[in-house]
């Protein structure tokens, strides 16, 4: 056990130091940096990934052949907390880099890769997920946006919904049912779509921050070449999987949505006038925090060791969220009653931290996985098990 | 970077467990709890015998295995499991740590070899009647008589005196204050000056008792006057130490929580297919992993970066102490009406966490300490 660098990794890590000390951008490129003026928010996304991928930084853990560097586990941690620390958010190219882009790798062909992976890395494309639908939100394989086979096409229809940055992207990632007289799970495709294809519309919705970053899309009758098929006709939720598992790993750390250090300094500012409830309150977000970390840290070794991790990543979610609100509830009341004003830092981190108990699979979905696939425990009983997605009752 | 226990270290740990439910299965534990001593001595003269753990964290300059706090947690951890060990913590995990930290080489050499070979049981003396620890509660006094040292006072809530041969007191220099003046002392329990009185304990698992110093002829250790600082590093490592025991017993609890649920059929089900039973038991998952992790960072700041031993303990304890308490409270819910009677061990696993909570200080107190580090002042500060 030793939680210091070795010589290689403290060599890596000036490395990433000194690239991110030159070019990295003064603001941060935040998810939820929007809305304002979209056409610069995309150039300046873009301008950062483009020099992550001239410099080599685009996909530390993506083989060679593909833009990346393969590289291991240690030094895409290494990079994430520099990042964090360099206070570079994340971008609209995370869908596509973090999620979709590994998924292709585990699942794609090569023509697929050859074809997607170089123009991903490279910044030249935005990708979004198209996974919930109105009707299939915790239950996501009870999706039902319908897609039938016409000669080398597949003719879409229906509708996606909470898909980032869709209203930026050119290609989207997407589930369908193929097979509506199979039971749910095994009738679903995993299909790569043009998001400029006839038949796409795209409504932005608004959420309760006031931010504006997810869609809903509808499709009527998008043709999508089953050239862009990933997987098996039928065997998209084996797919999905992979993406959802990458979507978790890149929620990853609690330092990508927020700085402890942030928010004590914050509450120094109001200095001997934080109440012993409000101390303790900073201290135990401040113990959640370092533990939180050094959680953090024996999942990644565990991955680094090629061990499965599963059981302490999946708690990592459910602790991410409790930190968050605790968080912004201590930095909204440390303000007094600046706390009723409707800016701020600590206003947006309240009005959001409500999604982290909702997005990439509620907490109740969360604990059901830790209790049934980590401890063990037996499944609800489902008496609809294997039955038909057609025969399904929906709301 | 490595958040990994090594191979060899991986091998103590299952020897440990194998050892622990072979020799220490919850039923002894609760025949155990009926005897005046709590303890079994064949036990533990096999356990330290066949696997040295009283000697684990101590050099072998002085007889023992010369490994780190890192080994002795992986013991604890498994120990706490069964709340198994009798007299381990107070010997291997304060009077040790006391000699080692306070005492000349010459006390060491003395004292520390029949420590590590567990045919001494020791312990450290360091509350009083207020029932706090910090260096001003210390009221006791040492003062020279001759060659030596005599003590007089009353020292409370000191773990396993009942059992103790040798009990290292905490005592200060007369008309000192505060953090000058405070020494520690080892005194045999045989002498005339020293009187044992058991304590009815909450955890029947863990003795503890009073001890009166009447005139006592103690061993001055070290410096006297000088050793506050090292007091404080000591008790903050055996809080790290508990933390071990801690884990140890919140995953117990879950593991008998799940598997009850598992078995338990009510409405035509198993109680744990309920989402009600499932989503407790993975928010005692959530807290146990974080506190794990707290827990194992904190062994090894013990073990080789101690400039962070305050906050790991504090940040280790604070979280390991709340998380152990809510499993214990859960398994004693989740297994209804019988989980609420004498005859299930239940019981025994949510005493020792509330009791283990208090000790070294409870999780407010923790969370004040790392307030003050981190800079919150306030008007009640």
């Amino acid at each position: 056990m030793d939680f210091n660098d070795s010589p290689t990794e403290a060599a890596f890590r000036a490395e990433a130091r000194a690239f991110l000390a030159e070019h990295a951008p003064d603001k941060p490129i935040g998810s939820r940096a929007h809305s304002t003026d979209r056409k610069s928010v995309l150039g300046e996304a873009r301008d950062w990934q483009k020099s992550l991928y001239e410099h080599g930084w685009a996909a530390l853990m993506w083989p060679k052949e593909f833009g990346g560097r393969g590289l291991g586990f240690i030094e895409q941690i290494i990079w994430n907390e520099e990042l964090a620390r360099a206070g570079v958010g994340e971008s609209m190219f995370l869908p596509g880099v973090g999620m979709c882009g590994p998924t292709i790798i585990a699942h794609g062909d090569e023509e697929l890769k050859k074809r997607f992976l170089p123009p991903m890395l490279a910044g030249d494309v935005v990708w979004c997920q198209l996974f919930s639908e109105p009707g299939a939100g915790s239950d996501l394989a009870s999706l039902a946006m319908k897609a039938e086979r016409d000669g080398d096409d597949w003719i879409v229809s229906g509708q996606k919904v909470w898909s980032s940055f869709a209203d930026f992207a050119d290609w989207g990632f997407l589930l369908v049912r193929t097979d509506p007289a199979a039971a749910k799970q095994k009738g679903i495709t995993y299909l790569l779509v043009d998001m400029n294809a006839p038949g796409i519309e795209i409504r932005p919705l608004r959420d309760m921050a006031g931010g504006q970053h997810f869609n809903e899309v509808f499709f009527d009758s998008v043709r999508v070449p089953d050239a862009n098929r990933v997987g098996e006709v039928n065997g998209g939720w084996a797919v999905a999987k992979t993406t959802l598992m990458y979507e978790r790993m890149a929620i990853g750390s609690v330092s990508r949505f927020f700085s402890y250090d942030d928010l004590a300094a914050f509450a120094r500012e109001h200095g001997d006038r934080l109440d012993q409830t409000t101390r303790d309150a900073l201290a135990r977000v401040y113990t959640w925090t370092r533990s939180l970390d050094l959680l953090n840290a024996r999942v990644n070794t565990m991955l680094s060791h090629g061990q499965d991790p599963s059981a302490e990543a999946s708690v990592m979610k459910l602790a991410i969220a409790r930190i968050l609100t605790a968080a912004a509830d201590i930095g909204m009341d440390v303000q007094a009653l600046g706390g009723l004003g409707g800016q701020g830092d600590w206003q947006h981190q309240f009005l959001f931290s409500p999604a982290m108990h909702i997005a990439g699979g509620t907490e109740e979905i969360q604990k059901n996985v830790v209790a049934e696939r980590v401890l063990g425990m037996p499944r609800e009983p489902d008496p609809l098990a294997g039955a038909p997605f057609e025969e399904l009752p929906h709301s | 970077m490595n958040f990994a226990f090594s191979a060899e270290q991986e091998e103590f740990r299952s020897m440990l467990a194998r050892f622990v439910e072979a020799q220490y299965p919850i039923e002894n534990i609760r025949r155990l709890t009926e005897t005046e001593s709590g303890y079994d001595e064949s036990t533990w003269k096999r356990m330290n015998a066949e696997l040295g753990i009283a000697g684990v964290a101590i050099p072998e300059a002085h007889g023992g295995q010369g490994f780190t706090v890192l080994e002795l947690g992986l013991a604890l951890e498994q120990l706490g499991r069964n709340l198994a060990g009798g007299p381990l913590f107070a010997t291997a995990c304060l009077a040790a740590p006391a000699i080692l930290t306070a005492g000349s080489e010459d006390d060491r050499n003395e004292l520390l070899p029949s420590i590590a070979d567990g045919s001494t049981i020791a312990t450290l003396a360091f509350s009083e009647r207020d029932g706090h620890f910090d260096a001003q509660s210390m009221q006791t006094t040492c003062s020279q008589a001759g060659d030596g040292w005599s003590i007089s006072g009353t020292k409370s809530w000191v773990i396993d005196a009942p059992n103790a041969d040798l009990i290292v007191i905490a005592a200060r220099i007369p008309g000192t204050r505060g953090e000058d003046g405070v020494s520690l002392l080892a005194v045999k329990a045989s002498d005339p000056g020293v009187r044992i009185e058991p304590v009815d304990a909450l955890d029947l698992t863990r003795r503890l008792g009073s001890v009166t110093l009447d005139g006592a002829t103690g061993r001055m250790l070290g410096e006297p006057g000088g050793a506050w600082p090292g007091l404080a590093r000591i008790l903050d490592q055996a809080a790290i130490c508990l933390t071990a025991e801690q884990i140890g017993g919140t995953a117990r609890c879950l593991e008998m929580a799940v598997q009850y649920s598992t078995e338990r059929i009510q409405f035509g089900r198993p109680i744990g297919s309920f989402q009600a039973i499932k989503h407790r038991c993975a928010t005692v998952k959530l807290d146990l992993e974080l506190a794990r992790s707290a827990s194992y960072w904190a062994w090894w700041v013990a073990s080789e970066h101690a400039d962070e031993l305050q906050q790991a303990a504090s940040i280790a304890k604070s979280l390991c102490s709340e998380t152990y308490l809510l499993a214990a409270a859960e398994n004693v819910h989740i297994h209804g009406g019988m989980g609420f009677t004498w005859e299930h061990d239940a019981h025994l696993f949510y005493r020792r966490a509330k009791s283990s909570s208090i000790l070294f200080g409870g999780p407010g107190e923790h969370r004040a300490r790392i307030a003050a580090e981190l800079g919150f002042g306030g008007a009640d500060a």
